[in-house]
């Protein structure tokens, strides 16, 4: 008796005041509009498998909102928001099969080439400029087929690079130079795929095997046990994937299979901020042997932002600056961005900085930079600069100044709401960066050195636009408006995105 | 030295036919044929390669005409060993060594070369759907210090398709073991017990070639050379348990977790290993069984221990590990009669699950090992052929036969006695009154075994004083020679042989009606 009185305190309150629901419905093949079985359906705290019939059922709901979730290997996982109470019976969600890039690799004699990596390429844009990633990455087989599954959609470029590991054969001494899907010999002027959801692309290659080298050196300078790597960039500026093997003991290394080309070898050892490097360029047309990459140590670069003479009254006294250091190589590389703030006497050190090139980025509060030298580099005419191995670097020197100008830009797109992206890029093409904006939202850009600018509004990504590229600015013309800013000047522009300027 | 071999090299240039054994103005001739293995036919272009066995820094390499014929010249005399890779074949290489001299014939060398055998195949479920990333091991079965033994040759895992492919494979027999986890009890981990039990709580029983559940129903698939063989295979999940393992202790160091199961006979399965630095470490997805968990931890200094045996039912379950400090290890070798043991020596302790230590020795034949996973060892010494160990004790372990047993948290000491085989034993094989090139020659109960060279030729050093018996096999690729009753048959013609110390014999050994008589092994 004492038990069916508590059994019913602690039901009652349910069936009482909270109905629940049920959430029910089919998982269906996007594509072909099959049903799917054996699919995970997911709401908050708790998951299913979809039946023969593809039909799948939660109930004891309370009233709300859900997200139902489906997923199943081989296609993209897609969710649908429900709204329940009453109980929703016939909700549907499609799933797209994901996308399959496969082919085969061949030699000249149409002879199937086992063992080559294969790399799907993606392009990025950071800061205006492309940069490369490897997003997945496959081998062939034995018949020389290869296979990438569960691609998203999207534009890539296919590279047969080299071999996967070393050679299946390493006394053949054979290897080829790394070529994209299409022929091309470079990610510059590779044609791009594109891959959709649902469509299995086929993209064959054919590699040129010719006799490969070795290169067989040590790193001078080499401390034992620090981590070290050994690249190779081949004259395209693309990394090879000649396999290398180094002795962490005494810095001797080894490159095998390289084919024959002019290449920068490139030592690196040590970690973060006390790191050394070294480079070497190569002409490589027989084994070599005895190279020495000689480690030089990474060097601190000092700079300094001054205050322009005249300032306005109440501008600040002191410049705050962000400064951002680079790697201006195209390919990712694991080479981190490093970031330092200003001192307030507008001082500043980066340290751990290895010799190569770079690019410079210094966003100041209130101001806009006038000026900026590294040496004998302008940094403002050109974008890159180059650290030399084994001297203590001059320091930056750069001028903050506030008479900049005030531009309030308002993008709009036929009466659309939602995100855009805005660009102000000057003819110097120094000191830009993308803005996020809301359409017919007025978003002002201040401290804006003057001078001739062209605005930009786009929406979708906010990589579309590789501003840091002549050619995408040349194709990009017609959609800029183009504006003059003068001393403390402020100005309005509307930009119209027409529908066919979205990506 | 040197003018010799640059003599040589330009020797290999010079076509001219001479006959056998016959030593022009350079050397020797070594010459014969590469044949494709599956079908005998010739293989052109194939690129051969003769190493001196005393020289093996130098090297010449030569390649097949159109016939398959290859030839090289001005050989000093000596031992040379073949090898040889073609386009679209394996590489190989000639069994024995290639013995030039006066008086011996090696006009006609025969070098097969195989094409690459493949095992392809596609795993599905219970429904029928691919499984992917299924884990496809391949096990090759061959005959290792003359026993046959299961080596793990290569693992895969199956595309978004369920297939698989292994390739490049020589002839032989081979396993195949495949596992996988249904890839819906991912959910498990995020959802907790909300999904149904049976989605979460799933494993796939083990899969075994010809795709059968039971390891003692695992059959060999019989590769060809140059076969493209199928296997398919299909997961069917069972239900499953988790196994929830506490560990208290070393809080703030990853444990690394091993879970292994019974598997294919003398190899144990993995199941599952992993890592976790909390206290729970949670086996899901575990099907009824028999396993042994493995624990370690280290921080660098300091090693712990636990092994942990438990039977997994239908429910899940709570595993108590509890660490132990490692056992350590030392001890030292003596050679037998005096003398000081060469620097090459090492202590080999050869464990489960291929957990093998070897130790170095230091001066005066001491060796160590702060720690050691407890366990069962086979206690040998290796990296010096002419040495043996004689016997051996143990304190703070157990000695069973061959075997070292440590027990948890021991200081084991082991004493080791060490022989220095200086006895040889040499000669020829013959058959029909002819040398025989490629015969097993087996000395037992050392359970040495070598390939008679290109004149018929053995040799066997470094043996320990004692009575032997010797014969040789025509064709004995099959033959475990280790195993007492395989080599029981042979035993009756076989010479008896006493070693002395020091001492060289030279033997010449028949192969005929008693290997003839034998119905081959394959």
């Amino acid at each position: 008796m004492l038990f069916s009185v508590a059994l019913i305190l602690v039901v009652a309150p349910l069936l009482a005041d909270e109905p629940e629901f049920c959430i029910a419905g089919a998982v269906l093949n996007a594509s072909t509009g099959e049903p799917l079985r054996r699919a995970a359906v997911t709401v908050p705290q708790s998951a299913t498998l979809t039946d023969a019939a593809g039909a799948f059922r939660f109930c004891h709901l309370p009233a709300g909102f859900y997200y139902a979730n489906a997923e199943k290997p081989g296609f993209v996982a897609a969710g649908s928001r429900v709204l329940v109470g009453p109980s929703r019976e016939d909700l549907v969600l499609r799933l797209n099969p994901q996308a399959v890039v496969a082919g085969k690799v061949v030699d000249a004699s149409g002879e199937p080439v086992p063992n080559v990596l294969v790399q799907v390429l993606s392009i990025l844009v950071a800061d205006g400029h492309r940069q490369v990633r490897v997003d997945s990455t496959a081998a062939t087989n034995d018949r020389g087929e290869y296979r990438l599954a569960g691609l998203d959609a999207g534009r890539y470029y296919l590279r047969a690079a080299g071999w996967q590991g070393a050679p299946q054969d390493p006394g053949a001494n054979e290897a080829f130079s790394p070529v994209y899907y299409g022929g091309a010999t470079e990610v510059a002027s590779a044609e791009a795929v594109t891959v959709e959801p649902g469509r299995d692309l086929r993209a064959d290659f054919s590699v040129t095997l010719r006799p490969a080298y070795r290169i067989r050196g040590a790193i001078a300078g080499f401390s034992p046990l620090l981590p070290a790597k050994i690249e190779l960039v081949d004259g395209n500026q693309e990394p090879s994937s000649a396999p290398v093997t180094l002795d962490s003991a005494t810095g001797a290394f080894q490159v095998s299979a390289v084919p024959p080309g002019s290449y920068i070898l490139r030592a690196t050892q040590g970690e973060s901020p006390q790191r050394s490097r070294g480079e070497l360029a190569l002409q490589i047309d027989a084994d070599v042997k005895g190279v020495v990459a000689p480690l030089a140590g990474s060097v601190v670069l000092r700079g300094i932002v001054r205050m322009a003479e005249f300032s306005a009254p109440g501008a600040p006294s002191s410049p705050n600056c962000a400064i951002q250091l680079s790697p201006a190589e195209a390919w990712i590389s694991g080479e981190a961005t490093l970031e330092t703030p200003t001192e307030p006497t507008g001082e500043f050190r980066i340290e751990g900085v290895l010799p190569g090139r770079y690019r410079l980025r210094m966003d100041c509060a209130g101001g806009y930079v006038s000026a900026a030298r590294f040496g004998e580099t302008d940094l403002l005419a050109s974008g890159e600069f180059t650290i030399p191995p084994a001297v203590a670097p001059p320091p930056i020197e750069a001028v903050l100044a506030l008479d900049g100008g005030t531009v309030d830009v308002t993008a709009s797109a036929d009466g659309e709401a939602g995100p855009a992206w805005v660009l102000l890029l000057p003819a110097s093409g120094y000191g830009i960066h993308t803005r996020f904006a809301h359409l017919n939202a007025k978003l002002t850009f201040s401290g804006v050195a003057p001078g001739d600018y062209q605005a930009y509004a786009w929406t979708g990504s906010p990589e579309a636009f590789e501003y840091g590229n002549p050619e995408a600015r040349q194709a990009w013309a017609g959609r800029a408006v183009s504006l003059h800013i003068g001393d403390r000047d402020r100005q309005s522009v509307a930009i119209k995105i027409a529908a066919a300027d979205t990506p | 030295m040197t003018g010799l071999w640059r003599g040589w090299l330009t020797a290999t240039l010079m076509t001219a036919p001479l006959a056998a054994g016959a030593q022009e103005s350079g050397g020797y001739r070594v010459a014969g044929v590469v044949l494709n293995a599956a079908g005998g036919q010739p293989v052109a272009d194939a690129h051969i390669t003769i190493v001196a066995v005393e020289r093996r820094d130098q090297q010449v390499s030569a390649v097949s005409g159109e016939n398959g014929r290859f030839v090289f010249m001005g050989l000093p005399q000596g031992k040379y060993q073949l090898a040889g890779r073609g386009r679209g074949l394996l590489a190989g290489s000639w069994a024995g060594a290639i013995v030039t001299g006066p008086g011996r014939d090696t006009e006609s060398i025969v070098l097969r070369l195989s094409p690459p055998g493949v095992i392809s195949g596609k795993v599905v479920d219970d429904a029928g759907d691919p499984v992917a990333q299924a884990l496809v091991e391949l096990l090759g079965s061959r005959i290792v210090e003359g026993r046959r033994q299961l080596i793990e040759d290569s693992s895969k895992r199956t595309d978004d398709t369920g297939q698989y492919r292994f390739s490049a494979l020589l002839a032989g027999s081979y396993y195949l073991v495949v596992s996988g986890v249904p890839w819906y009890t991912k959910f498990n981990e995020t959802h907790g017990d909300s999904a149904p039990r049976g989605m979460t709580h799933a494993g796939y029983g083990v899969r075994y070639y010809p795709n059968v559940d039971n390891p003692a129903a695992a059959e060999p698939l019989i590769l060809q050379a140059g076969q493209e063989a199928t296997a398919n295979f299909t997961l069917l999940p069972v239900p499953a348990a988790s196994a929830y393992v506490h560990c208290e202790q070393a809080e703030s160091l990853a444990k690394q977790y091993t879970l292994t199961a019974a598997g294919l006979p003398g190899n144990p399965a993995f199941v599952r290993q992993g890592s976790e630095a909390g206290e729970l470490y949670n086996l899901w997805g575990i099907l009824p069984g028999h396993y042994t968990l493995r624990t370690e931890a280290t921080d660098g200094n300091h090693t712990w221990y636990d092994a942990s045996e438990f039977d997994v039912a239908a429910d899940d379950m709570d595993i108590e590990v509890t660490l132990r400090d490692a056992p350590s290890l030392s001890g030292t070798a003596v050679l037998d009669g005096g003398g000081s043991l060469p620097a090459q020596l090492t202590v080999v302790l050869g464990g489960e699950i291929g957990r093998n230590q070897a130790l170095a020795m230091g001066a005066g034949g001491r060796f160590s090992t702060p720690a050691i996973p407890p366990g069962r060892y086979r206690v040998s010494i290796g990296g010096a052929e002419e040495y043996y160990l004689k016997n051996w004790s143990a304190e703070g372990a157990r000695r069973e036969g061959g075997i070292l047993d440590i027990p948890p948290s021991a200081a084991v000491r082991l004493t080791l006695s060490v022989g220095r085989g200086a006895g040889r034993i040499a000669g020829t094989v013959y058959r029909d009154g002819q040398p025989l090139p490629g015969a097993l020659v087996v000395l037992t109960p050392s359970n040495r075994a070598v390939r008679s060279n290109s004149d018929g030729s053995y040799e066997l050093r470094g043996l320990p004083a004692g009575d032997y018996a010797l014969f040789a096999v025509e064709d004995g690729a099959d033959l475990e020679y280790a195993d007492p009753a395989a080599i029981r048959p042979y035993l009756g013609s076989a010479k008896k042989v006493q070693v002395a110390p020091g001492a060289s014999d030279n033997l010449r050994l028949d192969v005929g009606k008693t290997a003839a008589a034998l119905p081959a092994k394959r």
